[in-house]
């Protein structure tokens, strides 16, 4: 209430103190965890060694953002009512670090034990675990809780058998938890300073204070389980890498992507394979290891998303960007030329502006990725030039409403004249961005722009942002191919592959600018794209004398060179082309299937009119349903008829590059080689003779 | 109001009247058109840019976050009297 009371400057003052405060948990999670990953293998306990407050801090922190969020609400919301303050005061910090821990006491909570015997157990299991001859000799023994204590106390009260249809394995003997618990990362072998004695104190105090809960019949916390929450939180998997190595990943990034909220098929799907194999496992397939696999698990995430189904969006954010500014900037910038020919928004501006060093507009790039694009779901829309403020009615008043199943969207976004790609994962709830020129800028305002646009509220503990760092993204050695960056990032990641160190941008911008035209390449560009064919011919004077030799082949070396670049160059494209063809064809089928049965429910749905209107109990609204189901029917055949189109456009872009590669073919290396080879022996002759003639002269 | 004096001749509530109101805005300006249902919006993009003293080729125009042809109409893009038009002009980047 008094939220909207406040004045707009006050509101965006509080808003910002929200955003620092979100900010500062994250970047002290994220320092954490990369602090925590030197850590790794240690046998010192990286938690152990901060200071209490700090611990609370990083223990606060996971509760908010981490991977354990979930499992804390589920507790909260468990019979046993515990808040993470409570845990705090109960268990210490360190167990927000552990998923581990933190779901087999949600499912300890969930068991309908009441919370007193429950802590009885659990305090009982620790004693057990801590005295000198205890049954568990690979425990470690000094460490204030492990998780190996809630599975011992919940079987000390019979409480695992329950869910037996969720549970892959039980934690019921011994040989179980000493083989889990040795694969505890670092962190639990020795654990927060408190003192155990205190400790123990401490929870009888707080056990008084405790309102005291019913308890509950066993059978009744039975049930509980239901579908939404096992897609919300999975289900403690007693296997040997369910331990805390959620946590060597980086839970920062990837928070609560477990929240599948929407159960789509593939997501159900996952959650399947989730079930099945271990959790530490289906977060790396979920999430790839973030911080040096970034691409290649983005590659692989979107691998599991089964990704026909994707559309474009493509904003530009430089709203108040205007034609003086770019007269301005040009004369800094001699190599930027905009001109009336390349600000045009037709095919002949976007020509012009894939020329060799050109600046690329919308308008290249809008239609290059609709060609290339193999779902057509592509729209444009500049960003307003504050987000910020414009950014609600903006969105209300454009249909960026991507379908349910669009779980991929890249939006090329202009800012100061640079483009850089963001890519939005509504599965995993991450937005990337990949910027050609990675600076350590914050896209968070524009991430959350693109969100709202999207439909979707921007929440710290569901979205996540992050910036593909440059070892992940290639990065532009010039000041114009931003934009290209931005296409071909877009392309190699709609056709799932990994990137690549570097694009051949020239080489692209010719393929582009021919598929723009809808022309054959020529020989000649070929021949231009890769510069002169050979350095000499054998008549050239230079043959004649060594330095000339020399010469002759350094240059045919540095071709030789070029030819091999070229080669791997235009073998990486046509791996990228016949990827993208693949991937239209099956989006085609898909499409065509689609269809078919789209074709069979009106059918049915005519019968069915046709039935009702017999006996005349005809509704008003089966006509309207009739009418629905033939409109997506419609909607279909275009978008197969697009996608044809699509598939064509991506063969011609083929045909293309197998013509180049054609021209990089062997044969021209081996000349060079074969020459280069002459030269090399006609310098040694030359050499010889020069030392004969040095041998006649002394002895003369 | 009174709901007796109207009837006679209706002329918003039958479907839809022929012209309709467009709004065209660039972040700048706004210009109002009054345009026939039927009538390409060729016309109006024309008339906005020789307004505003822009060559027809240097904008898009975006209704609904979708770029408008030369030889859409009102009707064709399903517009309600009131709608508004953007108009971007071209931006490229580089570096």
């Amino acid at each position: 209430m008094q939220a909207l009371m406040l004045d707009p400057e006050l509101q965006e003052r509080k808003d910002s103190l929200e955003r620092a405060a979100t900010n500062a948990s994250r970047e002290l999670l994220q320092i954490y965890e990369q602090l925590r990953t030197l850590f790794q293998g240690r046998k010192l306990d990286l938690f152990a060694l901060l200071s209490p407050s700090t611990q609370r801090w990083i223990g606060l922190s996971y509760a908010t953002f981490g991977r354990v969020a979930p499992f804390l609400h589920d507790i909260a919301q468990s019979e046993w009512r515990l808040e993470s303050n409570d845990l705090l005061a109960e268990f210490g910090a360190a167990v927000f670090t552990s998923v581990n821990f933190l779901s087999k006491f949600r499912d300890f909570a969930r068991s309908g034990v009441s919370w007193e015997r429950a802590r009885e157990a659990l305090q009982q299991a620790k004693r057990q675990r801590q005295e000198p001859g205890a049954k568990l000799p690979r425990v470690a023994k000094d460490r204030d809780w492990a998780p190996a204590d809630v599975a011992t106390a919940m079987n000390s009260i019979n409480v695992t058998q329950r869910r037996p249809g969720k549970r892959k394995r039980v934690v019921s003997d011994e040989e179980d938890q000493a083989e889990f618990v040795p694969n505890l990362p670092t962190f639990e072998e020795e654990d927060s300073g408190v003192n155990e004695e205190d400790k123990e104190q401490e929870l009888e105090q707080v056990g008084d204070i405790e309102p005291s809960v019913p308890e509950i019949e066993i059978g009744r916390g039975i049930p509980i389980y239901t579908p939404p929450e096992s897609i919300s939180s999975p289900p403690a998997l007693a296997t040997p890498y369910d331990a805390d190595d959620f946590m060597s990943e980086s839970s920062v990034e990837f928070i609560m992507d477990e929240t599948g909220h929407s159960p789509a098929p593939a997501d159900v799907d996952f959650q399947g394979n989730m079930l099945e194999t271990s959790n530490a496992q289906a977060n790396l397939l979920d999430t790839g290891q973030k911080p040096r696999a970034g691409t290649r698990s983005l590659n692989e995430s979107i691998a599991g998303d089964g990704g026909s189904m994707r559309r474009v969006v493509h904003l530009d954010s430089g709203g108040e960007e205007t034609p003086e500014r770019y007269t301005s900037f040009v004369t800094n910038k001699p190599f930027l030329t905009a001109t009336p020919e390349n600000l045009q928004t037709t095919l002949e501006g976007a020509l012009k502006q894939l020329e060799p060093e050109g600046w690329l507009g919308q308008e290249a790039i809008e239609r290059v990725l609709n060609m290339c694009t193999i779902y057509p779901f592509f729209s444009v829309a500049p960003l307003p030039a504050e987000p910020d403020r414009d950014w609600h009615e903006w969105s209300r008043s454009h249909k960026l409403r991507r379908k349910t199943w669009q779980r991929k969207i890249f939006v090329p976004i202009l800012q100061s004249a640079h483009w850089v790609l963001a890519y939005v994962n509504m599965r995993t709830y991450k937005v990337t961005f990949y910027d050609s020129m990675a600076s350590r800028k914050s896209w968070q305002s524009v991430a959350q722009a693109l969100v709202a646009a999207l439909g979707e509220q921007w929440d710290p503990q569901v979205w996540s942002q992050s910036l593909a760092s440059d070892v992940q993204m290639p990065q532009q050695p010039n000041a114009y191919d931003c934009g290209m960056h931005v296409l071909l990032t877009s392309i190699f990641l709609m056709a799932e592959l990994s990137l690549p160190t570097t694009y051949d941008c020239r080489l692209w911008r010719t393929l582009f600018r021919n598929l723009l035209r809808k022309a054959e390449i020529s020989q000649p560009e070929i021949d231009t794209l890769f510069g002169q064919t050979l350095c000499a011919d054998p008549a050239n004077e230079h043959l004649r004398t060594a330095e000339g030799l020399m010469r002759v082949i350094e240059a045919s070396d540095k071709h030789l060179d070029d030819v091999h670049q070229r080669r791997r160059t235009i073998e990486d494209a046509s791996m990228l082309v016949s990827s993208l063809h693949t991937r239209a064809c099956s989006a085609t089928y898909l499409l065509q299937h689609e269809r078919t049965s789209l074709e069979t429910e009106v059918e049915c749905r005519q019968r069915h009119l046709a039935d009702l209107q017999t006996n005349g109990s005809l509704r008003p609204n089966d006509h309207q349903t009739l009418d629905a189901t033939r409109a997506s029917l419609s909607m279909s055949q275009e978008q197969i008829q697009a996608n044809e189109q699509r598939q064509k456009d991506i063969f011609t872009l083929w045909q293309m590059v197998q013509s180049v590669r054609g021209a990089v073919g062997e044969s021209d290396s081996g000349e060079v080689v074969m020459r280069r080879n002459e030269w090399l022996a006609e310098l040694d002759r030359l050499r010889e003779r020069i030392a004969d003639f040095m041998e006649q002269r002394r002895k003369a | 109001m009174s709901d007796a004096g109207s009837p006679v001749n209706k002329p918003e509530e039958p479907v839809q009247s022929e012209h309709l109101n467009i709004k065209v805005t660039d972040n700048n300006n706004e210009v109002f058109f009054k345009i026939k249902r039927t009538t390409n919006l060729k016309k109006l993009m024309d008339a906005f840019c020789e307004r505003q003293g822009k060559s027809p080729q240097s904008v898009r125009f975006l209704f609904d976050g979708t770029r408008v042809n030369p030889n859409d109409n009102p009707d064709s893009l399903d517009m309600q009297d009131g709608d508004t038009l953007e108009v971007h002009q071209e931006q490229i980047g580089g570096c």
